[in-house]
C-alpha cells in the first residue's frame, strides 16, 4: 500500500476545530482531500481528537459516501433512482458492466475507472442520468454511454468551478464549493437591519425602485436547467442584451427552477402581468428571441409551447400552457420570480415580512396561526405541524421554568432536507430556487417555540450531499441573512437570537427518519432511537427539537405572511393547502408541480402531465418512494390527500410521483424498491434487516424464472410481519411496494411464477430476448438474425421453420410483435425482424427447399380439425409431427382459410401460401376441401369418428351497422367482398366506393377496391382519429399512398337510397370527448354536423364475429354472446372432453400469428389429452435451442459506437401496384440484410444461461 | 412514589412509573423471550423478539416491544395471543436463519416450535431451511456466523466497561459486529464482558501474543 501523506491531516484538524463541525463533516473533508478515507488518517484523527476508533470506523463504513480504498482515475456513477430506472438505467448499468468489466462499487484493475451507483441524484426529469468525473450526462443512451467511456480522455476537463458537479460521492473531490458567487448581480454587502421598521422601509424602497411595467427576461435555472444549458442561454442573452443596448429598458434574471423540466431551457419574458413563455431555448436563439419580444412587442412563434407531437396550437402565455394552467403554484411561486442569490430580490417580493410579523406577535399566537391553517407535515407522514410546534414549546417552557441559569436549556429547529426518496426533487428545487423562504420559516419557528423562554435556539439544515447547488445557495443565503441581521444574535434588534448551520448528509436514506437524522447530527451512525420520548420532548442532545421538512418550514413562512385562511383556502377538509410533486417517469410533461390537495391523480397525469410519454397506456402511479405503493391506472380518480392515498395502499410521501406504463414490470419494480429498502436499512432490527433480504431473494427468484407456487403468499406473510414488527418508519413501510403491487397486479406475479412470462418484457432472465419472448410461437429470432449477419442463410431458414411450418406467411403478413420492444429502438430503430425473416425465406425458396418433415412413430390415433386457416394448419402440422393422423375439414374449395380468402394477394402471393400449405401436407396432414361441417357432415359424426377435435373456423360474420337501409343494393359486407375477389369470383362494385371501419378488414377491402378496374375512388370512413385506427400502421400508410381518402372523426347515421339502390351515406362529424378507462378519448357526435357522401358501393367493415351454429344445440361447448367458442385460456380446451378450439373462433378477429399460436398449443394439449386423458400445460423459460456465438470480439471493438439506422424496406412503386395484385413489399438485398442483422444487440446472450454456454462453446 | 397499575395476562400489577412492560412482566414471573435485552444495559429494541399485544386508552391490540415500552395506567398486556406467538416465531426463524448453529439459540427457537429442518409444513421455515442449506453449500458450515447482531457486546463495552473497543461495521444486511478495521482493537482491555453477555456464544476470548 502507498504511504499516505499525513501532513495535511493537521491542517484539516485545525480547520475543523475552528469550524466547529462534527466528525462526519471531518470525514467528508478527509474524503474530499484524499478521495477516500485512509486508515492511517482515521487512526491519527482518533488519537488527536481522542475519539474512539470504533466510532470513526462505524461512521466510515455506515455512510455510503465514504470509501475505505482509493478510487480509480475516473469516476462513473449511474443514477438508479426510480425515474432513471424506469427510463432505462438498468440498460446503462449493463452497458458499463460490459464495457468496464467490473460490478458497481468496484474499480477497474488498471485503476482507470471506479464504477458506482447512486440511489437518486434528484434530477429525475432528465433521466437516465450518469455522472462522469462530476459532470452530468442527461437522457443518456447506451450508445452514448459506450462512447463516453471509450473517449474519456478526449473529454474537456470540468470547469474549475463546475456547479453541476454531482456530489454523489465524497471521493470525487468536487463536492459543493463553499465560495458562492451571486450570479444575478453584485454581492449585497450591508449592515444589519437594526429594527423591523428598517427592514420594512428597505423592502418598500426596493419595491418602489422597481417599475412593474419594465420588461424582465427570466431564465429558469436549477440543476436540471443548468444541465440542459440554462447558463449558456443566460450568458447568450446577456451578451445580446448588451449588444442591443437593452439593459436600459429590461432586466435579465436567472431564477430557480420553473418546474417544466421536460421543456428546459425555459425563458419567460414578463411585462406587467403578461408572461410570454419560451421553451427549449438554445443560446443561438438569444438574438431572435430578444428582437421579437423585447425590442418589439411580439412573440417568436417557433419557441412557443406546443403540445408534444407538434400538432397542437402554440401557446403564448405561461399561465395558458396546460402544464401550468391546472396548477396552483403557491409555495413554488417565488421559484420562478426571484433570483435565489439575491436577498434584495427576496425582500422586494415581501421576503422576511412574515418574520417581522411573527416577532411582533406572541410566540403562542404564531403557533395558533399554524394550527389554524391546518398545515400537516410535508415530509409525508402528515403530522399536524402546529401541534408539533406546540409540544416542542411546552417542553421548552417547562425546561425554562426550571432553568437554573447555567445556560444549558436549548431548543433546536431542524430541517430535514435529506430528500432521499428516489424520484423526488421538490425540496432540492426550493433549496436552490428560494433558500430564504426556508431560513425565514425556521426563524419563525425558532421564535414560536423558544421566544419568551430562557432557552437558546439553534437550527440545523440536514441536506443531502448529492445537492451541491442547493448547499451553495443555502450557504449564500445564510451568509446574507446573517449580514442583514435576520439570523444570528439580536435579530432585527428585537433581542431574539437564532442561528443556522448546514449539516451535509453522507449517504444514508434512513437519516430521513427523524431520530436517525438526529443521531447523525450527533456524529453517530444513523440508527433510529426508541420512541417515546419523541424529539419534541427529547431530541437533539436531549433537548426539545422541532424537525420539519423543507416544504413545511417554507409553508410556515407563507402562512404567517398571507394568513392561515389563505393557506386553507384550497385543499380538502383534512388535507389543507397545496401538495408539491415531482412528476416523473413515463409521462409527457415531466416536471415539478404544485396542486391543491384533493386533485385527482387522473387530472394530474392527463391535464398537467399530458398523459403517457410514449403513447403506450399508463399502467400505474407510484408515490412515496420505497415507503409507498403503486396505484393502478384504473384508480386514477382517487384524490391526492393523506387519507385517500393511505387507503389505496401507498403514502403521500414527500412528493415523488412516478408514472409507469405497460413497459414497466411491477414485480421488477417491487424488487427494485425492496433492494433500495434493504441497502438503506440501518441493520439495527431483525425484521427490516433480514426480512427485506429474504423478500428480495424471493423476488429475485421470481424475476429470474425460478418462482414457486406459494411465493406470493410467503412475500405477503414476511411483508406483513416487517410492517408490524420493524423498529422505525423505514422498516414499517419498506414492504409497501411489494404488498401494493401484489394487491393490484397479482396476475403479473402469477405470470412470472406459473407461466414464466414477464408481461412487461423487462425481466431479463425470463424473457431472454424481447423478440423471442414476444413471438407467440417463440421463434428464435436472435439466432436466425445472427446467422443472417454471418451469411449463413440456409441455417437461418432452418431455424425459422423449426418453429413455424408457415414461414412464407409469417415473413409477409405477421404483425411482428417481435419488433415492438426491440432494444435497438434506442439506437437507430428497432430491427426490421420481419424483413429479415422474409429475406431468409425468399433466399431459401429460390435455392432450396424446406427441411425434410420429421418422421415420428405413428400413434394411429385420428384427430379432426375444422378449418384450414392459420390455427388449423398449425395444429395439423404439430399433431402430425407427434405421430397423430390429422384431418382438416375446409368448407371452401381452396385451403388456407383467412390466409386465402381474407388476405389479398398483393400482401401474400398465392404461390408462397401454397408452398407453406404443401409443407403442412408433406408432414402428413390430410386437407379435405369443400366440406362444410354442419352441412356436408354432422359435427356429432366427427366427434364419433375422431379421438379429438380442434375447432378453428375463424370469425367471418360481418357485423351490421344498425342504421336504416343496410340491405340496399350496393351495400356489401367486407368479408364477403374480400372472399369473392380473392377467390376470383364475380363481384360488382361501382365507381365511388366507401368503406366504413378502421380495422385491417377495412383497410384490406379498401386497398382491394383500389385495384379493381370499375373503381374510381375510395374513401374510408372512421369515427376516431388515425392514431386510434386498429389496422396495422404500415397498411394504413400504404392505403393513403395508393390514393385512398381517409374521412376521420366521421360516423355514418343513415344509408341513402333511391329505388332500393345505394346513393350515398349520411354522416356526422365527431370530436374527441372525455377519456375512457384506457385514457383514450371517446368520440362524441357534433350536433348539426350531418353531411352526405355520394357513393355507388359501400363496404361495411366494422368488425366480424365467429359463427358456430354448425355445432348444433347440444354440443356441450359453451358459446359466448358474440358467438365465440369459450375455452380454457391456457389450454384451448372447451367444456367437452376431447374438443378444443382456437384462433378467431375463440378470440374474434385477431392476428394470424395469434391464431397459429393457439393451434400450436391446441396440438400440444390434444397430445396430452390423448396420452393421459388430462389436459395439462407446462411452461418453460423462453430460450433459444442453441446460441449462435457473436462475431469475434476483436472486430466488434473496432465497430463504430454509433449504430446505423434501421433498413428501409423497398416497396413497389404505386403506379405499378394499382393495375393488379402484384406483391407490394419487396425483399432486402443480401448486403442490406447482413447489415441490418448486424445491428442486433443480441439480448439473448445476456442471460446467465447464455453466458455459461458461450464460455463452454469457446473452450 | 405513585404506582402504575396494569394487567399482564390477566394479572393485576402495580409498578413504579417508568418501568418497562418487560420489567413488569419479569417481576411478576411472566416469561417474555428476549435476545438483545440485558438488565444492566439500556434497552435497544433491536431484536424485536419481545413483542406483546397491548391495549391502552389510545390504542387497541397493538404489537409493541416489551423492552422499549413503558407501562401506562390501565394498560392491558397479553403475552400469549396467536399474533404474539406468530410474531415471536417469525423473529426466531429469521434469527435462526442468520445463525443456525449456536446451541442456545437453537434450543430457544425449538421451545417456540421453530426448527429449520427438512420436510416441515410451515412454508416460511421450509424456505429458510433451504436458504441456510444453500449458504452452507456456498461457504461451508464452519464459516457460518454465530452472531445475531443483538449488539449487547457493543453496548456493554460502551455503557459498562467504558472502552468502546467493539462496534459495528457497515449497515443493513451487511452489518457486522467488528473491531475497527477487523483488527486488534487498540482500546480492548480483555475483560471478557462482551463474551459474557453474548446470548449465542459468538464471542470467545483467547490469548494472543
Amino acid at each position: 500500500m502507498e504511504n499516505v501523506n499525513l501532513r495535511e491531516v493537521d491542517e484539516l484538524l485545525a480547520r475543523h476545530k475552528a469550524g466547529g463541525g462534527g466528525l462526519i463533516e471531518l470525514l467528508q473533508e478527509v474524503s474530499a482531500y484524499y478521495q477516500y478515507v485512509p486508515r492511517e488518517v482515521v487512526e491519527k484523527i482518533s488519537a488527536e481528537l481522542d475519539v474512539p476508533l470504533t466510532q470513526l470506523y462505524s461512521l466510515a463504513t455506515f455512510y455510503q459516501s465514504f470509501k475505505l480504498s482509493p478510487p480509480g482515475k475516473h469516476h462513473v456513477c449511474v443514477c438508479t433512482g426510480t425515474a432513471c430506472y424506469v427510463r432505462g438505467a438498468p440498460r446503462l448499468l449493463q452497458t458499463f458492466q460490459n464495457e468496464l468489466k467490473v460490478e458497481p462499487g468496484e474499480t477497474t484493475p488498471d485503476g482507470e475507472f471506479t464504477f458506482a451507483t447512486v440511489n437518486c441524484l434528484g434530477t429525475c426529469a432528465i433521466g437516465p442520468v450518469v455522472t462522469l468525473d462530476g459532470r452530468y450526462y442527461a437522457n443518456l443512451s447506451p450508445d452514448a454511454a459506450t462512447k463516453l467511456i471509450r473517449n474519456v480522455d478526449q473529454l474537456q476537463p470540468p470547469e474549475a468551478e463546475a456547479k453541476e458537479s454531482c456530489g454523489c460521492c465524497e471521493g470525487n473531490g468536487k463536492g459543493a464549493s463553499s465560495t458562492a458567487v451571486p450570479a444575478g448581480g453584485p454581492a449585497e454587502p450591508r449592515s444589519p437591519f437594526a429594527s423591523p421598521e428598517e427592514l420594512a422601509a428597505t423592502a418598500e424602497r426596493l419595491r418602489a425602485g422597481h417599475d412593474p411595467s419594465r420588461t424582465a427576461v427570466i431564465v429558469s435555472g436549477g440543476t436540471c436547467g443548468f444541465v440542459a444549458g440554462a447558463r449558456e442561454v443566460f450568458h447568450a442573452l446577456a451578451t445580446e442584451m448588451e449588444r442591443l443596448n437593452l439593459f436600459q429598458d429590461a432586466d435579465l434574471k436567472l431564477t430557480g427552477c420553473h418546474g417544466f423540466c421536460a421543456r428546459e431551457v425555459l425563458v419567460v419574458v414578463r411585462r406587467g402581468e403578461r408572461e410570454i413563455f419560451y421553451c427549449q431555448v438554445k443560446p443561438e436563439d438569444a438574438a431572435e428571441l430578444l428582437e421579437a419580444s423585447v425590442v418589439n412587442d411580439g412573440v417568436l412563434d417557433r419557441l412557443l409551447y406546443q403540445e408534444s407531437g407538434g400538432n397542437g396550437a402554440r401557446v403564448v402565455e405561461k399561465n395558458k400552457v396546460p402544464f401550468y394552467a391546472h396548477q396552483e403554484r403557491r409555495l413554488l411561486l417565488n421559484n420562478s420570480r426571484i433570483d435565489p442569490l439575491s436577498l434584495d430580490d427576496y425582500l422586494s417580493h415581501g421576503g422576511y415580512s412574515a418574520l417581522t410579523k411573527a416577532l411582533a406577535a406572541d410566540p403562542r399566537e404564531v403557533i395558533e396561526c399554524i394550527k389554524q391553517a391546518g398545515l400537516r407535515g410535508r415530509g409525508g407522514a402528515g403530522f399536524p405541524t402546529g401541534l408539533k410546534w406546540e409540544m416542542t414549546r411546552r417542553t421548552t417552557e417547562s425546561l425554562s421554568d426550571n432553568d437554573d441559569g447555567d445556560g444549558d436549556v436549548h431548543c433546536y429547529m431542524v430541517c430535514n432536507a435529506d430528500e432521499g426518496d428516489p424520484g423526488a426533487f421538490m425540496d432540492r428545487s426550493i433549496l436552490e430556487g428560494n433558500p430564504h423562504a426556508l431560513l425565514e420559516g425556521m426563524a419563525i419557528g425558532a421564535w414560536a417555540m423558544s421566544g419568551d423562554t430562557s432557552a437558546s435556539c439553534q437550527g440545523y439544515i440536514y441536506v443531502r450531499n448529492e445537492y451541491p447547488l442547493a448547499i451553495e445557495h443555502l450557504q449564500t443565503a445564510i451568509g446574507q441573512a446573517r449580514a442583514a441581521g435576520l439570523l444570528g444574535e439580536n435579530i432585527l434588534g428585537t433581542g431574539f437570537s437564532f442561528d443556522l448551520r448546514i449539516v451535509r448528509g453522507a449517504g444514508a436514506f434512513v437519516c430521513g427518519e427523524e431520530t436517525a437524522l438526529i443521531e447523525s447530527i450527533e456524529d453517530r451512525i444513523g440508527e433510529p432511537r426508541i420512541k417515546p420520548p419523541f424529539p419534541v420532548v427529547k431530541g437533539l442532545w436531549g433537548m426539545p427539537t422541532a424537525l420539519n421538512n423543507v416544504k413545511s418550514w417554507a409553508s410556515a413562512a407563507m402562512i404567517l405572511d398571507k394568513g392561515p385562511e389563505y393557506f386553507a383556502s384550497v385543499g380538502t377538509e383534512n388535507s389543507r393547502g397545496t401538495a408539491v410533486f415531482s412528476l416523473v417517469g413515463k409521462i409527457a410533461n415531466t416536471g415539478l408541480i404544485e396542486v391543491p390537495m384533493g386533485m385527482t391523480l387522473g387530472e394530474i397525469i392527463h391535464d398537467i402531465g399530458g398523459g403517457s410519454q410514449t403513447g403506450r397506456p399508463i399502467k400505474a402511479v407510484q408515490t412515496g418512494g420505497p415507503s409507498g405503493g403503486c396505484i393502478p391506472a384504473s384508480m386514477l380518480d382517487i384524490p391526492v390527500d393523506y387519507e385517500s392515498l393511505t387507503k389505496a395502499g401507498t403514502i403521500m410521501g414527500s412528493g415523488g410521483m412516478i408514472v409507469m406504463d405497460e413497459t414497466t414490470c411491477m414485480v421488477d419494480t417491487a424488487k427494485y424498491f425492496v433492494h433500495v429498502g434493504m441497502e438503506e436499512s440501518c441493520g439495527k432490527c431483525t425484521p427490516c434487516r433480514d426480512g427485506l433480504r429474504h423478500m428480495h431473494y424471493i423476488l429475485e427468484q421470481i424475476t429470474e424464472g425460478r418462482g414457486k407456487p406459494g411465493d406470493i403468499e410467503l412475500l405477503e406473510r414476511i411483508g406483513n410481519h416487517i410492517r408490524e414488527l420493524s423498529f422505525c418508519g423505514l422498516g414499517k413501510t419498506a414492504a409497501n411496494p411489494v404488498l401494493s403491487t401484489i394487491r393490484y397486479f397479482r396476475d403479473e406475479y402469477e405470470a412470472h411464477i406459473y407461466r414464466k412470462r414477464c408481461p412487461a418484457v423487462v425481466c431479463r432472465e425470463l424473457i431472454s430476448s424481447p423478440c423471442q419472448h414476444l413471438c407467440p410461437i417463440t421463434t428464435e429470432a436472435p439466432e436466425y438474425i445472427a446467422l443472417i449477419a454471418q451469411g449463413r442463410f440456409q441455417e437461418a431458414f432452418d431455424t425459422i421453420v423449426k418453429d413455424n411450418p408457415l414461414p412464407n406467411v409469417c415473413a409477409r403478413v405477421c404483425h411482428h410483435p417481435c419488433e415492438s420492444r426491440c432494444l435497438a429502438a434506442a439506437s437507430g430503430g428497432a430491427l426490421a425482424v420481419r424483413a429479415l425473416k422474409r429475406f431468409a425465406v425468399d433466399h431459401a425458396m429460390r435455392s432450396g427447399v424446406y427441411p425434410p418433415p420429421p418422421q415420428p412413430a405413428p400413434t394411429g390415433e385420428r384427430v379432426a380439425i375444422i378449418g384450414s386457416g392459420p390455427a388449423g394448419l398449425m395444429a395439423g402440422y404439430y399433431l402430425a409431427r407427434s405421430g397423430y393422423r390429422a384431418t382438416i375439414f375446409e368448407a371452401l374449395e381452396t385451403p388456407g382459410g383467412t390466409l386465402v380468402a381474407g388476405i389479398p394477394a398483393y400482401r401474400l402471393p398465392r404461390e408462397f401460401l401454397e408452398a407453406d400449405i404443401e409443407n403442412v401436407r408433406r408432414a402428413g396432414v390430410e386437407i379435405r376441401t369443400g366440406i362444410r361441417v354442419g352441412r356436408d357432415v354432422a359435427f356429432d359424426d366427427i366427434t364419433r369418428d375422431f379421438k379429438a377435435v380442434f375447432i378453428a373456423t375463424g370469425a367471418h360474420k360481418s357485423r351490421k351497422l344498425g342504421i336504416p337501409n343496410e340491405d340496399a343494393e350496393g351495400v356489401l359486407d367486407s368479408i364477403d367482398f374480400l372472399t369473392r375477389v380473392n377467390l376470383n369470383k364475380p363481384v360488382r362494385v361501382g365507381g365511388r366506393v366507401g368503406v366504413i371501419g378502421g380495422g385491417n378488414a377495412a383497410v384490406d377491402a379498401a386497398r382491394v377496391a383500389m385495384r379493381l378496374k370499375e373503381c374510381q375512388s375510395v374513401q374510408v370512413i372512421y369515427r376516431r382519429t388515425r392514431a386510434e385506427m386498429p389496422a396495422f400502421t404500415e397498411e394504413v400508410d400504404a392505403l393513403v399512398e395508393e390514393g385512398a381518402e381517409l374521412r376521420l372523426l366521421t360516423a355514418p347515421t343513415a344509408i341513402l337510397t333511391r329505388d332500393g339502390k345505394l346513393t350515398g351515406v349520411r354522416c356526422m362529424r365527431m370530436e374527441l370527448g372525455d377519456r375512457d378507462e384506457s385514457g383514450r378519448r371517446r368520440p362524441v357526435p357534433v350536433p348539426g354536423s350531418e353531411f352526405d357522401v355520394p357513393l355507388d358501393t359501400l363496404l361495411v367493415a366494422i368488425g366480424e364475429d365467429p359463427d358456430v351454429k354448425f355445432l348444433g344445440r347440444d354440443s356441450g361447448i359453451d358459446v359466448s354472446r358474440r358467438g365465440s367458442a369459450i375455452v380454457a385460456k391456457e389450454t384451448q380446451a372447451t367444456g367437452r372432453a376431447g374438443v378444443f378450439a382456437g384462433g378467431d373462433v375463440v378470440t374474434g378477429p385477431d392476428t394470424v400469428v395469434a391464431a397459429m399460436a393457439a393451434g400450436k398449443v391446441a396440438a400440444e394439449m390434444i397430445g396430452s389429452y390423448l396420452r393421459s386423458g388430462a389436459v395439462e400445460r407446462h411452461y418453460d423459460l423462453v430460450r433459444p435451442s442453441q446460441y449462435v456465438p457473436p462475431v469475434a470480439p476483436a472486430e466488434q471493438q473496432d465497430a463504430p459506437a454509433e449504430m446505423p439506422e434501421r433498413v428501409e424496406v423497398a416497396l413497389l412503386p404505386v403506379a405499378e401496384r394499382l393495375g393488379g395484385f402484384t406483391e407490394v413489399e419487396l425483399t432486402l438485398t443480401e448486403e442490406q440484410a447482413m447489415r441490418e442483422a448486424g445491428r442486433c444487440l443480441r439480448c439473448d446472450l445476456q442471460t446467465e444461461d447464455a453466458k455459461r454456454q458461450l464460455v463452454e462453446l469457446s473452450h | 412514589m405513585n404506582k402504575v397499575t396494569l394487567t399482564i395476562d390477566g394479572k393485576q400489577l402495580a409498578v413504579r412509573p417508568g418501568t418497562t412492560v418487560l420489567e413488569a412482566a419479569q417481576a411478576a414471573g411472566i416469561d417474555i423471550p428476549t435476545l438483545c435485552h440485558h438488565e444492566k444495559l439500556k434497552p435497544a429494541g433491536a431484536c424485536r423478539l419481545c413483542h406483546v399485544e397491548v391495549t391502552t386508552a389510545a390504542r387497541k391490540d397493538v404489537l409493541l416491544p416489551a423492552c422499549a415500552t413503558a407501562v401506562e395506567e390501565g394498560m392491558i398486556v397479553k403475552t400469549d395471543t396467536p399474533r404474539v406467538i406468530e410474531a415471536r416465531r417469525f423473529i426466531l426463524a429469521l434469527t435462526l436463519a442468520r445463525a443456525p448453529q449456536p446451541p442456545k439459540l437453537v434450543e430457544l427457537a425449538r421451545q417456540h416450535g421453530v426448527e429449520l429442518k427438512p420436510g416441515g409444513s410451515d412454508p416460511l421455515l421450509a424456505f429458510l431451511y433451504e436458504r441456510v442449506e444453500q449458504r452452507k453449500a456456498e461457504v461451508g458450515e464452519e464459516s457460518l456466523s454465530w452472531c445475531i447482531l443483538c449488539g449487547q457486546c457493543v453496548r456493554v463495552c460502551a455503557e459498562v466497561v467504558g472502552m468502546r473497543a467493539i462496534g459495528s461495521a457497515s449497515r443493513g444486511p451487511k452489518k457486522r459486529i467488528a473491531t475497527p478495521f477487523f483488527d486488534i482493537s487498540p482500546t480492548c482491555i480483555g475483560c471478557g464482558s462482551c463474551a459474557h453477555v453474548c446470548p449465542t456464544d459468538a464471542i470467545t476470548i483467547s490469548e494472543v501474543e
